[in-house]
């Protein structure tokens, strides 16, 4: 182990480092990666010969010096970020010091788990693919150091190195499937410091205009069946109920639930509450991308839903701790569901609560028009009506709002983004004394025209209004659809035109409608949604699933079987692939039969040596054999004018015949008296004559 | 640390079993083609570490559920797989032949010569190649080709000398796995007796040990005279110029004219033992064959007749470097 190193190993290992360092680069503080590039050009400057190696008290100090800029920098050691920092900054202040094998394969092996800690952190195909290549090079590092002969350039490490990774991916492929997919061990500090993305716990004017900036993606749905059309899509994430005339946040309910549910409570505090079946339930899987918020999206009533998941009393459905990797969800919804039939007094006085005093303008008009309406139906119609007649607006840059904000926005501005005409319907509903409330979700979603599936992108963020209606229970408003049907029906790029992702102009869904953008876009997606479903969310259900199909029936016993059966093969096709199992020179006719001739000669005890032509072997042949001299003689004359003179089609096709049926012929034995010589010499003889 | 005796001993003879099982499992053989039936694989020390890395691998993946480091997990578990095949293959397919090595006098190095070459068209590349239990010299077999290595052991007796196990090994491509081989090639080699530092060769004569010298040792003018060191036989002292009073002389043989002479076993001194007589015998064969004479050697139970030259040389330090029961060279 403590091996000296050949000179280019040098040079490989800081190529392997660098790999591994790559894509964290942008994530690492400067001064690691200063510490990065000078240990580097220090290593190589003692590789020239002109610097020396720094003394051990210099060592000291760097590794000291290293840790506690680490502890300064994140306030742990024991979190992603400050492991991935340390592994760096130790690997490179190894490079630094290295001259022993043990510290290249530290520094290696460094590199590998690098690769695998920038697999925690991005987990996209191109993320995915650049960690394939590092494993190669690093891989390749490997073969070089070992290599014993310097030649064959760098490319031949590579070449090995890859042609072994290729070889080992079936085995790779066989444990990904079968190897199962356990719980965690035990608790490790999650990467919290991701942003938290999509809507938040509140809701001020501005908000969800936001997020409508932003063209990444919220999540994918996957219908079992028909996907139900653009109108119907609104995807419940909070429900927002209490207001204090600026800001719309949960009720207190909905706020003890939500601790609970994170504090890992596992049951409901209160029974969800009641529904009436509609009849519509629709199947559909989710697949989530990080958020950091704890809260879900889905589309109607949940009947049924993974474990682990929460329902609450207002519908929403919550996980158990933020979302901050990419989570995968099923969910039985009941689309035409009426929910809570029956709404409690204190409920009901929750959802009526309004700030007093603010908004006066609002309330009087609330007041005069549920007067005049003489049914909540029938008001909330007025309301929706007056909406769509009067010149609102429907923009992503409204004016500032004052303290009455509703009033102001109502009979002043007329210009706001969803969250402002949510926010003023529900005001108007509850100073009517009609029970509503906030709801905030993303709306619509584009059809992948392949899979099918939607993408739900942030710019579809929204929010809307239910009110709460006698025997209808909660029924759902969208005061927006009022004033721009078109952003509910064909989505919020439509609906804003040059102010759709005016913000980013080279995000790629501003120009979705170049229709060869939005081919490779959609072409794209459907990648990336098969790399999410297929591998990213491989998980012990749909293991489970695969395992099942596969084996008809998951029993330890099948998946060993399986293991085992399937990594021999894969080691066989790699073992005939190393040994001899090559192509075999394809032979023609006579040379086989000379072949088989030699063979002969050589079971009779004279072996014809590699590389001896034809005709120096017969003439051997008869110097040692002389009973066996004369066919074989003749044979091998026939065989040398077809191996290597120039024979034409008549003769070839004669002498191949004559020497075949010589050959068929040729039975030399074990030399015992020239008697048996003398046979084959008659047999010879007679079959020449006519 | 002081080990205790008893694990020494049980580490002596685990040793022991070791070797006896390898001695049957590859026995002796001048030209040995590796394969599956003497081909060893172990994991080394890198290879130990790799396998604790993959189980951290493993464990980040579990606890991060990230199935993508699972992959990088399982890809690396199945380059370790791989990679027991590849090492084994880098050794496999190499024909081992012994050489020998040219007779050498006690006290030097025999360099034996083992030949490497590719029997299954492949390159073997990064070969270790020493004695067992030594630190062995890089290697290097190209595709279709051959390297010839020379291995140095040290001869201290004179006789036969046998030559160690060779112990071929490779952890290339990945240095995580070692495939090694311990070959008997059934190499030996000669070694004479290490020439006596002093001696003179005794006197021409022809047939008996008492012939007449050609000059009188008694002539003022004779110049054959030198002082007596020791190893010189007591046959050639000048008694006469002892009586005179003057030093201890014995004849200088280099001033008779030369003839066939004989080198007897008889002519060395008695009293010394086996192996010093050998020496002195070893000395003499090569002094008169720098001279270019022509001699006999008398050994009990094998006498060469006198005769000169290279061959003669050989014959007579072989007989040297064998006597005493040793069985002739094959």
């Amino acid at each position: 182990m403590s091996a000296q190193l050949p000179r280019r190993a040098l040079a490989w290992s800081l190529f392997a480092l660098l790999l591994g360092i790559g894509p964290h680069a942008a994530r690492l503080p400067a001064w690691v990666l200063l510490v990065v590039a000078v240990a580097t050009v220090w290593r190589h400057r003692v590789h020239q010969g002109a610097w020396s190696f720094p003394g051990r008290a210099v060592r000291a100090l760097l590794v000291l010096m290293s840790f506690l800029a680490v502890g300064l920098q994140w306030r742990a050691l024991n979190g992603l970020e400050p492991t991935v920092a340390l592994l760096v900054v130790a690997a490179a202040l190894k490079a630094l010091e290295m001259r022993s094998a043990r510290d290249f394969l530290v520094i290696v092996f460094v590199a590998y788990f690098l690769i695998a800690c920038q697999l925690l952190f991005e987990q996209e195909i191109p993320y995915a693919a650049y960690a394939l290549f590092a494993t190669f090079g690093v891989t390749a590092a490997m073969v070089a150091r070992h290599q014993g002969d310097p030649g064959g350039g760098w490319l031949r490490p590579f070449a090995i190195a890859t042609r072994m990774l290729l070889q080992a991916v079936p085995i790779m492929l066989l444990l990904f499937v079968v190897f199962p997919r356990i719980a965690p061990l035990w608790s490790i500090p999650q990467n919290t410091g991701g942003a938290r993305t999509g809507p938040s716990e509140t809701m001020s004017p501005g908000d969800v205009a936001r997020l409508s900036a932003s063209s990444e993606l919220a999540f994918r749905a996957t219908f079992d069946a028909a996907v139900p059309p653009a109108r119907e899509r609104y995807w419940r994430g909070l429900v927002l109920s209490e207001f204090d005339g600026r800001q719309w946040r949960q009720g207190a309910l909905s706020r003890m639930e939500s601790e609970l549910a994170l504090q890992g409570a596992t049951r409901p505090a209160l029974r969800p509450t009641s529904h009436v079946p509609g009849g519509a339930v629709s199947a559909y899987e989710i697949i989530l991308e990080a958020n950091n918020q704890p809260w879900l999206y889905v589309l109607g009533y949940p009947l049924a839903f993974d474990e682990g998941l929460r329902l609450g009393s207002d519908y929403r459905l919550m996980n158990s701790r933020p979302v901050v990797q990419r989570l995968r969800y099923r969910v039985n919804a009941d689309l035409a569901a009426r929910l809570e039939p029956e709404l409690g007094a204190l409920r009901r006085q929750s959802e009526l609560q309004l700030p007093p005093g603010l908004n006066p303008r609002a309330a009087a008009l609330a007041g005069e028009w549920r007067a005049a309406a003489g049914s909540d139906e029938r008001y909330i119609e007025r309301v929706l009506r007056w909406f769509h007649e009067e010149d609102f607006v429907y923009t992503m840059s409204p004016p500032l709002l004052g303290r009455d904000s509703v009033d102001d926005f109502l009979f002043g501005a007329r210009r706001g983004f969803c969250e402002h005409y949510a926010s003023a319907f529900t005001v108007l509903l509850r100073a009517a004394g009609i029970p509503a409330r906030v709801v905030v979700g993303y709306q619509g979603g584009e059809r992948n025209p392949w899979q099918g599936y939607l993408l739900v992108h942030q710019f579809d963020a929204h929010a809307w209004a239910e009110a709460w209606l006698p025997q209808r229970g909660w029924v759902r408003f969208d005061p927006t659809a009022a004033v721009a049907p078109e952003r509910i029906e064909s989505g919020v790029g439509d609906a804003l035109g040059a102010e759709f992702l005016a913000g980013s102009p080279l995000a790629i869904e501003r120009y979705r409608n170049v229709r060869l953008l939005g081919w490779l876009r959609m072409r794209w997606d459907t990648l990336t949604y098969h790399w999410a479903r297929a591998v990213l969310n491989y998980d012990a259900e749909r293991q489970t699933a695969l395992l099942s199909r596969l084996l008809g029936a998951v029993s330890p016993a099948r998946v060993v079987a399986l293991l085992l059966g399937c990594g021999a093969l894969a080691l066989l096709l790699v073992a005939a692939s190393l040994f001899g199992m090559r192509p075999v020179r394809r032979r023609d006719a006579a040379t086989a039969a000379y072949l088989r001739a030699c063979a002969r000669l050589a079971a009779a005890g004279i072996e014809r040596t590699r590389g001896e032509a034809p005709l120096a072997f017969a003439a051997r042949v008869e110097r040692e054999r002389p009973d066996l001299a004369r066919c074989f003689s003749a044979l091998s004359r026939d065989y040398a004018r077809l191996a290597y003179g120039a024979p034409d089609a008549a003769e070839l096709q004669h002498l191949t015949r004559a020497l075949r049926s010589a050959v068929r012929r040729f039975r030399p034995r074990p030399q015992v008296g020239l008697a048996i010589g003398a046979g084959v010499r008659r047999r010879f003889h007679t079959r020449g004559t006519p | 640390m002081r080990q205790p005796a008893q694990l020494r001993r049980l580490g002596h003879s685990v040793r022991a079993l070791r070797e006896a099982w390898i001695a049957r499992r590859i026995p002796a053989a001048r030209e040995v083609r590796l394969d599956r039936g003497n081909i060893f694989i172990f994991p080394t020390g890198s290879g130990f570490a790799f396998l604790a890395l993959l189980l951290a691998l493993l464990l980040t993946g579990i606890n991060y559920e990230s199935n993508l480091v699972f992959a990088l997990a399982f890809l690396l578990a199945g380059l370790f797989v791989v990679g027991v095949l590849h090492t084994y293959a880098n050794l496999a397919q190499l024909r081992v032949t012994g050489a020998g090595a040219e007779a050498v006098f006690a006290g030097a190095e025999a360099g034996f010569v083992v030949q490497l070459a590719d029997a299954g068209r492949r390159v073997h590349d990064g070969l270790l190649v020493g004695w067992e239990g030594n630190e062995g010299q890089g290697a290097h077999v190209p595709h279709d080709g051959a390297q010839t290595l020379t291995l140095f052991l040290r001869a201290s007796h004179r006789g036969w000398l046998r030559a160690p196990r060779v112990r071929i090994a490779s952890a290339y491509p990945l240095g995580l796995l070692r495939a090694w081989t311990s070959l008997d090639l059934a190499q030996r080699c000669v070694v004479y007796p290490r020439p006596a530092t002093a001696g003179d060769a005794p006197l021409a004569s022809r047939g008996g040990d008492e012939g007449p010298l050609t000059h009188d040792p008694g002539s003022e003018d004779f110049a054959g005279f030198r002082d007596y060191r020791s190893g010189d036989p007591l046959r050639h002292v000048v008694w006469k110029t002892l009586a005179r009073g003057q030093r201890l002389q014995t004849l200088d043989q280099r001033a008779f004219a030369d003839r066939s002479r004989w080198l007897r076993w008889s002519d060395t001194e008695w009293g010394t033992d086996v192996e010093s007589r050998l020496a002195l015998l070893c000395r003499w064969v090569l002094e008169l064959q720098a001279q270019g004479s022509e001699y006999g050697l008398e050994l009990p139970g094998c006498t060469l007749q006198p005769a000169s030259g290279d061959a003669q040389c050989e014959q007579a330090l072989t007989a040297l470097a064998l006597f005493g029961g040793q069985e002739p060279p094959a």
